[in-house]
């Protein structure tokens, strides 16, 4: 249902309404910072006075305006780290610096887009925007500010209704729309399309690209779906643990090449997905290298 | 497209080649079938919303809402006019209802009812907006829980009954003891659902609202109030009746007007006509201000939640 609302909408209005967007905007400064995790691990209390190690030892440097997705498999850390990055959470060793200065608590240079929309249900998408609106923002400004965002995530019809009222993909995209009104300069988006079909999802991919080509922010995307990440970052971080050891650290790092909007169906991407996919513990069924292990798909009847 | 793609059924096709005429009328005798379909589902749907079961309507939640009332009623006075019981045990309705007038002319009816709702509507308010802070910081406080629970629970203990001869001795027979009482009452259902509702407010939805940084004050306004809001208006409705209750308890032991002195009166004078009139009267101001929050209470759950 939800897919087919989005449907209803052409892309190419979407694209338009991002740069009106950002060439009219009256309180936009654009600001992306950079992000420097410098060996940064997590030990959650666990039974009994035990520690028990989420991340160890992370380093990374994040550059402002680039995209990040932080990949791995459940219960690895990736939110930890993301809610760490924003100061949701706390590292107990090491350092997190936003634009060369500590991340404090629920730093306010910072914006989050959760896994579930966590919008207040007695709010119209209207105010539950504006509750993104930096603090001190004038009412006029802040209001003018809200309806461009809710226009830029195509939800310019049903700006009065409640997130009841409203499908799973039209709730998560209001909440896109109120961590962007913080105007962020990073922004931090934990697994923000994981509960949503697989066309809502891909949808709201091509929006976030949009969003991101309209005002160019730091985004750290937390993600088990390796094809998301291909499709979005720049850079992809996979989060693993070794044998024997605690916690997760970096396993691997890539470079995702090619400028975005990239082909979904490109065959170096599909040799990356196999990398990543391996790195995840997951069988791709076919050699490494791109060398196909048959050469053609068995035809009926087998 | 041609007009026999139209065809639905496979008859709707045999039909149109055994005519062997164009598609045209056939697709539109085709339509029409669907048209009538939906007409007859939209129907279907009007007299599933226009003609709502019995018991969704409003005539009959009323009617039906006042059979028992009237058939005690009934029953009253049959016993009374069949003289199964004797007058000075149970007067018949006629004469409570000659007493409230005869009390009525006197100008002391009008007084008691309104002594008795203005002492419930005080207490009521200081008792609802004492619960209501220190649920809240109980509530919200993780060291107010340590510090103060512990003690209000203890409190919320004691009979109601057991306040009576303290506060009188403290505040003497006035208006101030039996307010108190009635505050005491009205106090701990409010405290009680706002510190166990804000205890139980969505997590997720507070660290969102953390993380667009409300803190503090404007974190309660902007969140968590709203979020228990329904629970705080079903507490008030619980300390509504509370405060009733005290009243009575209140005027019982100690006063000189309203409906508990009524009835304490009348026992004493054997005036069971007029206990009888007072019972009457507390069941329906009772009833009528639960309504009335009731109201509220349901605009509170569309609008909050």
């Amino acid at each position: 249902m939800s897919s087919s609302r989005l449907t209803a909408r052409p892309p190419g209005a979407l694209r338009g309404a991002s740069q009106s967007a950002s060439g009219t905007s009256p309180s936009r400064t654009d600001a992306a910072f950079g992000v420097s995790l410098a060996g940064v691990g997590r030990d959650f209390p666990g039974e009994r006075g035990a520690q028990r190690r989420v991340l160890r030892d992370i380093s990374l440097e994040v550059r402002a305006g680039e995209v990040l997705a932080i990949l791995g498999t459940s219960g690895c850390g990736k939110s930890t780290l993301l809610r760490i990055a924003g100061g949701l959470d706390s590292a107990t060793a090491g350092s997190v610096l936003i634009d060369g200065s500590p991340v404090s608590r629920f730093d306010a240079r910072t914006a989050v887009g959760f896994q579930e929309p966590r919008l207040l249900p007695w709010r119209s998408v209207t105010d539950n925007v504006a509750l993104g609106l930096p603090r001190g923002t004038p009412k006029a400004d802040g209001a003018a500010r809200v309806a461009e965002l809710i226009d830029l995530v195509g939800l310019g019809a049903f700006a009065g209704h409640r997130p009841r009222e409203i499908s799973g993909g039209m709730a998560q995209r209001a909440s896109l729309a109120r961590a962007l009104a913080r105007n962020p300069g990073v922004l931090l988006l934990d697994e923000p399309f994981g509960a949503l079909d697989a066309l809502t999802r891909l949808k709201m991919q091509d929006l976030l690209l949009d969003v991101h080509a309209a005002a160019p922010t730091t985004v750290l995307l937390v993600t088990h779906d390796v094809d998301e990440a291909l499709q979005l970052a720049d850079r992809i971080i996979l989060l693993g643990r070794k044998d024997g050891v605690d916690g997760s650290s970096i396993a691997q790092e890539i470079v995702v090449p090619g400028r975005r909007p990239r082909d979904r169906g490109s065959a170096e991407l599909a040799e990356l997905r196999g990398r990543l996919l391996a790195g995840l513990g997951i069988d791709r069924h076919g050699e490494a290298r791109g060398v196909e292990k048959t050469t053609a798909m068995p035809t009926f009847p087998y | 497209m041609t007009d026999t793609d139209k065809l639905t059924t496979s008859s709707d096709v045999r039909a149109a080649t055994a005519a062997g005429l164009p598609g045209h009328p056939v697709g539109v005798r085709a339509r029409s079938e669907v048209a009538r379909r939906t007409e007859a589902s939209a129907r279907r749907s009007d007299s599933a919303r226009g003609r709502r079961p019995l018991t969704r309507r409003p005539w009959f939640v009323i009617v039906g809402g006042a059979v028992l009332p009237l058939i005690i009623l009934a029953t009253w006075q049959a016993v009374t006019t069949l003289g199964l019981v004797s007058e000075s045990q149970l007067p018949s309705p006629a004469s409570v209802w000659l007493a409230g007038v005869d009390l009525l002319q006197r100008g002391l009816l009008g007084q008691y009812v309104a002594i008795s709702t203005q002492r419930v509507l005080i207490g009521f308010a200081i008792g609802a907006l004492l619960g209501l802070l220190f649920g809240a910081f109980v509530g919200l406080s993780r060291l107010a829980d340590i510090l103060v629970a512990p003690t209000l629970g203890a409190i919320r203990a004691v009979p109601s009954l057991a306040w009576i001869p303290l506060l009188i001795l403290w505040l003497k027979i006035g208006e101030e003891s039996k307010i108190t009482l009635i505050a005491i009452g009205a106090f701990f259902p409010v405290y009680t659902t706002v510190s166990a509702a804000l205890r139980h407010v969505d997590r997720q939805l507070v660290e969102a609202g953390r993380a667009f940084g409300y803190n503090g004050a404007r974190l309660f306004t902007t969140v968590q109030l709203p979020a228990v809001l329904p629970s705080v208006v079903s507490g008030l409705r619980l300390a509504l009746a509370q405060a009733w209750l005290f009243l009575v308890a209140a005027e019982l032991i100690a006063s000189s007007m309203g409906l508990g002195f009524l009835l304490i009166d009348s026992q004493n004078n054997g005036r069971v006509d007029r206990i009888l009139l007072a019972i009457v009267l507390l069941a329906v101001l009772g009833k009528v201000t639960d309504s009335l929050v009731g109201l509220f209470e349901r605009w509170v759950n569309k609008r909050w939640s």
